[in-house]
């Protein structure tokens, strides 16, 4: 069962890019489709001026009589009679800067704790996880909302307050990670070769703990979709008349009875993302096993 | 005769929609035998006990042959039928104890599960039953065994609660699938003679052995069966196979073993070319034939289905060779071990190093202080060996982290190339420091970085020892360690154990290299790589002129390489000297005690009967000999006095009170039933 | 034991201490003086000087952050309320009492009434939320992971899966959409009033349903993982192979030690059922104080989000302390050190 690993076939392939450039992560299906759901929404949010038919700020006064689907607004408008496909192309954009800035962040300082804290040890490594302890203390959307109703709701804050929540946790996956390859012998040899901790640290950790980040990142730019969505859903996103998803979907519950699709279809553009996100993480995982 | 209790024709396993990993095994075991199976890791040894209790699991599927227990077909029974016989007719002990209890349930609640199968819930109270078996596996106080939890006993003792558990059973066929791997040499015999004695006692209960330690296997089996790729190779009584035996591949692996009579210690141990086959890549013909010494063409290379034939000296003993009776004995290495320079001059030089470690529950409770060294002295000659022997929790691999510098003393020096570097970390060392002393590390799966190319590593190992790290001198470090050329461009993964621990000898001889530390180097690895990984590092140790300070449980192998010995006991040393000293007589208490551990594989070895000893507590006041608790000899005097040190002979120092005249005797032994 | 206990309550009250602190830190140092918006924006500078005065609102941030501690716990009188600052907020308990949050500026009454009429909500609408959630999710969970490649561990996985990708608001929407205005079966608000045409129990469903879909899919998820896990444990391999009855292993040996990741993690879940309180109250107009809250921070109105953060940070640091403690009850290896 165990027989040799003379393995003869080429050399595995374990970086990270070179992951996600080999074909191993599209060999799976759900990774596939996520990437498909995720590449459509990135075009459309670059392209939102050019693809979408009408300003979405523009109120058609003649639509908002009947904001149904028709032959001018494919999807209808909004009550005020804004064209409902602009919207929700604009809308895109919203999401993709502001989740990728949050998680980005969110990452950034997560990581580096945890980093800093499962390398260092000690008194570091008490005080990050003390600090990250309280955090974690805060319900996400209690945090949120003590935030962004003192400091106001802008795209900067949005990203503050996303970070403050993540940050914690990635930091604590990255520690148990690094903890856990920090004492492997090829570590200890780099150590024991003179290497500079940032050396080994980019070199002979980073490498080898990638996986189960790249899921976690994944899951929580879900996470971070569903937040920014409640946010906007809450009157708490970002100031009108920017279009938002989530605060697209609250104009439309009143209307639920006669016109669903002013709130079920932004609705969907957010599901839309959030699965593609967790079938990306699917993905990964199936890939790393 | 009567029937077997185990009986296998020409069974074949695979899994999922590969080939078959056995590919026609044959076996029977008799009433109150024990049949050993033996052969190197991946030969399918575990794939016959799990397929006996057809529990494959991971899509494995008995494709072909039968199995039958107590008569019973296996291949046909019902889960029903099947869950009788896990229960009655066999049961079965696994590698690892650590992780075989339920760690949520009291070793007691545990034990009572299979008598109360036979009994049900409302039968008698068990209790009596589980502490006579208990007692027979050794435990001097059963009753308190049955309260506690899995994570508060011992390797050994929680590899005899597993047992005790399995003959609860009382099952007409006993499987012990590597019981003592991992475990401590000392427990290890423990362990085996404990199965000996359980043999020798049951009446009739039929034992099969697998294990990969030919010495072990000669302490247990009546008869042997070698594996090789799925197949039994060879088959005969424990003497036949051990003494007379008739395969090239069994004759290959007891050559290879650092113990064997036939090789001098200090000459080059014997290798097997090459590694065990995966079941797609099989060799036409003998499977064995691409690493036979013995390989004829055109004769074992033909696809022809091989049989067993009788081995010359009869009685049952046959193999699978088409040149059998026509066998030669393994050839001699040709090179010789080539003399080493040495001009008097020390390395290293060691002086009462001490170091302990505080460890704190994670959850709290109290902290304890574990002694990992305690003036610890010794020193390394210029292109000298030194090994460090001990059991696990000896201070061995502490005493070698603290000379790379992954670790400090708490105090005490140690003097290399004019510093002390008992208290600087790697990070503080300069480079010339760094590359005078390198590490090569047990674990072959860790030892290199999974993400990086041999190339890669190599060449930032170079350039660490000041070199250009170019792609000749890449090539020709490759070729030091007799790895293939392309080997450069594979990434670890793609390498086997022995090639890995290959890499890892190139980078540390990288750079100067005046000390090469090997703590364990080949304890991971099989004993027919383990004799060539052992002999590559020393031809390179001989070219660099390097002095090794060689970290191994293994005395065998200590004894065949090394000049100086160092015992370690808990942090303290316990006997140092010369090779032959430390192995010779007067010796330690505690020496005795581990080399009465180590058996050759003779089934004629009659084991020395040491005490076992169930608690390993150690000392409460510091001082006082750390070995007490668990010593044989010990004397009135131990228990209030430090122990002296005694010098036998120049250049040998035991820690005892007693006098080397009376550390002259040898132990009582005990004759095999 | 009683050690681990004590210690682990320590390390939360300190935690608990120090997030109530910094809650209390950015309310207070939001943009604007804490006097003007008590007052409003139409105040005279005069009024904001005699007020801050009044309250202290000029010493330095940890003695007010004492002050309010000490306010909470009946030991220093609150200022805001009487005649004297002429706001005509007024405390039939006095100035000083336990439980003394002060007052609400949105509703102009004590803080303790304004929770008196909606803490009730909120625990009637959690505690069924969390009832059907645990068992719902340990069955299906359990189902799964025991069946593990049948076809009744996809169904549940793909399920689970896609619903825990879908957001709380979004569900609720679908469900006003499919019960609520289409089939007309229950209401899409529950405002609980007295005289509705709906009963209380109808305005229940909806809400707890949100709340039960978004939970339990993921701890279904949890607890199927765990099991998966434990199933390959080598220890399972020892319970089956000694003969015991499927269910005996299935109880014992399985179950007893797949238990013990998820319990943590469905008490962490109460954690996240209060975030998805909030936005069910709000989308239901449940009167709940989530939705209190919402409207207190919309408002702005500081002494009545500083009592509703900190009773959900308590509720949080609880939780989190019941799931450490669950955690080493269960666990042996960690209870007997």
């Amino acid at each position: 069962m165990t027989a040799g690993a003379n393995r003869t076939a080429k050399p595995a392939r374990t970086g990270l890019l070179a992951r996600l450039r080999g074909s191993r992560l599209l060999r799976s299906r759900s990774a596939t489709v996520g990437l498909a759901i995720l590449i459509f929404w990135l075009v459309v949010a670059i392209g939102a001026p050019w693809i979408a038919p009408y300003d979405p700020t523009a109120i058609d006064f003649a639509a908002s009589a009947d904001p149904s689907p028709s032959a001018a607004h494919w999807l209808g408008t909004d009550v005020l009679g804004r064209d409902l496909l602009s919207r929700i192309i604009f809308g895109a954009r919203t999401t993709f800067l502001v989740i990728p800035l949050s998680v980005f962040s969110a990452f950034l300082v997560g990581a580096v704790a945890g980093m800093a804290g499962a390398w260092y040890g000690g008194w570091t490594d008490t005080i990050l996880a003390r600090a990250g302890d309280v955090m974690l203390a805060f319900p996400a959307l209690v945090l949120y909302i003590i935030l962004i109703t003192t400091f106001g709701p802008s795209l900067w804050n949005i990203v503050i307050a996303v970070t403050l929540t993540y940050a914690p946790g990635v930091a604590r996956l990255m520690r148990g990670q690094v903890l856990a390859v920090k004492g492997l012998e090829y570590v200890l040899a780099a150590r024991a070769a003179g290497e500079s901790p940032i050396y080994i640290m980019a070199a002979e950790i980073l490498p080898n703990v990638g996986t189960p980040l790249i899921v976690d990142l994944c899951l929580r730019t879900g996470y971070a979709v569903i937040l920014v969505g409640t946010l906007g859903f809450l009157g708490l996103g970002l100031p009108p008349p920017t279009p938002d998803w989530g605060g697209m979907v609250v104009e439309g519950v009143n209307l639920m009875t006669i016109y669903p699709h002013i709130a079920l279809l932004p609705a969907a553009a957010v599901t839309s993302v959030v699965v593609a996100c967790n079938l990306l993480a699917d993905g990964f995982r199936e890939t790393a096993r | 005769m009567t029937r077997p209790v185990l009986e296998i024709e020409g069974l074949r396993v695979a899994y999922g929609d590969g080939a078959d990993v056995l590919r026609g095994v044959d076996l029977t075991i008799a009433p109150g035998e024990t049949y050993g199976l033996v052969g190197e890791s991946g030969c399918g040894k575990s794939t016959v006990a799990y397929a006996v209790q057809r529990y494959l699991g991971g899509g494995g599927r008995i494709t072909g042959g039968r199995i039958a227990v107590d008569g019973t077909d296996i291949g046909s029974a019902s889960e029903a039928e099947l869950r009788r016989l896990r229960g009655r007719r066999m049961a079965m002990v696994h590698q690892n104890p650590a992780t075989a209890l339920n760690p949520a349930m009291r070793i007691g609640r545990q034990l009572a599960e299979t008598p109360r199968l036979r009994s049900g819930e409302g039968g008698a109270d068990p209790t009596g039953a589980i502490l006579e078996v208990l007692r027979r596996v050794r435990f001097q106080h059963p009753e308190q065994i049955l309260r506690r939890w899995p994570h508060q006993l011992s390797g050994g003792q929680l590899q005899r609660v597993v047992i005790a558990m399995a003959l609860l059973a009382r099952p007409s066929l006993l499987l012990l699938d590597e019981p003592t791997t991992g475990l401590d040499a000392t427990v290890e015999g423990e362990v085996a003679s404990l199965v000996r004695e359980i043999a020798e006692q049951s009446g009739g209960m039929a034992i099969l052995y697998i294990s990969h330690n030919l010495g072990l296997i000669a302490r247990v089996a009546d008869r042997i069966g070698v594996m090789y790729a799925g197949q039994i190779v060879e088959e005969g009584t424990a003497r036949q196979v051990l003494k007379t035996p008739a395969h090239p591949y069994a004759r290959a692996l007891l050559a290879s073993l650092p113990g064997n009579p036939s090789i001098p210690p200090g000459e080059r141990l014997r290798t097997i070319p090459g590694l065990v086959p995966r079941p797609e890549d099989l060799a036409p013909g003998c499977a064995f034939a691409p690493r036979c010494y013995a390989m004829r063409r055109g004769l074992c290379d033909r696809p022809i289905p091989l049989a067993m034939t009788p081995a010359p000296d009869g009685g049952g003993h046959v193999a699978q060779c088409l040149r059998l009776g026509d066998v030669p004995q393994p050839p001699v290495e040709a090179a010789p071990v080539m003399p080493r320079a040495r001009d008097g001059g020390r390395v290293v030089d060691v002086t009462d190093l001490s170091r302990s470690f505080t460890t704190r529950p994670v959850f709290g409770g109290r902290a304890s202080q574990v002694v990992a060294a305690n003036k610890v002295s010794f020193a390394i000659g210029k292109g000298d060996i030194l090994s460090l022997v001990g059991e696990s929790g000896s201070g061995k691999s502490t005493i070698a982290r603290i000379l790379t510098g992954l670790d400090v003393a708490d105090s005490g020096t140690a003097m290399a190339l004019g510093t002390d570097i008992a208290r600087r970390p790697a990070e503080t060392r300069t480079r010339e420091l760094i590359t005078a002393i390198r590490i090569v590390f047990q674990n072959p799966d860790n030892t290199l970085n999974p993400a990086h190319r041999i190339g890669r590593i190599l060449r930032r190992a170079l350039r660490r020892g000041g070199r250009a790290g170019s792609a000749e001198e890449v090539a020709a470090l490759i070729g030091a360690v007799r790895l293939p050329p392309d080997a450069a461009d594979r990434r670890p993964g793609a390498l086997s154990g022995g090639q890995k621990q290959r890499v890892a000898i190139a980078r540390a001889f990288a750079g100067r290299a005046d000390l090469i530390i090997a703590d364990e180097p080949v304890s991971a690895l099989d004993v027919s790589v383990q004799a060539a990984v052992v002999e590559l590092l020393r031809d390179i140790q001989v070219q660099h002129g390097s002095a090794i300070l060689f970290v191994s449980h293994d005395l065998e192998l200590v004894r065949h390489i090394s000049d100086q010995v160092v015992v370690l006991y808990r942090g303290t040393v316990v006997e140092q000297g010369s090779t032959a000293q430390v192995f010779g007589l007067p010796r330690h208490p505690y020496t005795e005690m581990l080399l009465a551990a180590v058996h050759p594989p003779d089934p004629d070895h009659v084991a020395p009967d040491l005490p076992v000893c169930d608690e390993t507590a150690a000392t409460d006041m510091p001082g006082l000999c750390p070995f007490l608790p668990r010593c044989h000899r010990r004397l009135p005097a131990c228990a209030t006095t430090p122990p002296p040190r005694r010098v036998p002979a120049e250049g040998h120092a035991i820690l005892c009170h007693h006098a080397p005249a009376d550390l002259m005797q040898m132990l009582p032994t005990v004759t095999k039933g | 034991m009683a050690r681990i206990v004590l210690n682990r309550l320590g390390q939360f009250a300190v935690i608990l201490l120090i997030a109530s602190f910094l809650l209390f830190a950015v309310t207070e140092f939001s943009p604007g003086n804490v006097a003007s918006k008590i007052l409003g924006p139409y105040a005279l500078e005069s009024q904001v000087r005699a007020l801050s005065d009044r309250l202290g609102l000029d010493d330095p941030l940890l003695i007010r952050y004492l002050r309010w501690l000490g306010m909470l716990v009946g030991l220093v009188p609150n200022e805001l309320g009487g005649p004297a600052t002429g706001l005509g907020l007024s405390d039939p308990r006095g100035a000083q009492y336990f439980g003394n949050f002060g007052f609400s500026l949105m509703q102009g009454r004590p803080i303790l009434d304004v929770l008196a009429d909606r803490f009730g909500h909120t625990v009637t609408l959690t505690v069924w939320a969390i009832g059907l959630t645990v068992p719902i999710s340990l069955c299906l969970g359990v189902l799964a992971g025991m069946t593990q490649g049948s076809l009744l561990d996809r169904i549940i996985s793909v399920a689970t899966v896609s619903l825990t990708s879908l957001p709380e608001f979004v569900v609720a929407v679908l469900l006003i959409f499919v019960f609520a205005a289409s089939l007309g079966w229950l209401p899409g608000t529950s405002p609980l009033d007295p005289g509705d045409r709906w009963s209380v129990a109808s305005q229940l469903v909806l809400p707890v349903a949100v709340l039960v879909i978004a939970s339990s899919a993921y701890v279904t998820r949890i607890v199927r993982s765990s099991v998966v896990d434990t199933l390959a444990q080598p220890f399972v391999r020892t319970a089956r192979l000694k003969g015991l009855a499927p269910m005996r292993v299935a109880l014992l040996h399985v179950l007893r030690n797949a238990m013990i990741a998820p319990v943590t993690v469905i008490l962490l879940q109460i954690n996240w059922i209060l975030t998805g309180v909030v936005v069910v109250e709000a989308i239901f107009a449940y009167p709940g104080i989530g939705r209190l809250m919402l409207e207190a921070a919309l408002f702005g109105d500081i002494y009545l989000i500083q009592a509703l953060t900190l009773i959900a940070l308590s509720v949080a640091v609880t939780t989190q302390f019941l799931g450490d403690l669950a955690y080493v009850l269960l666990d042996p290896r960690i209870r007997v050190a």
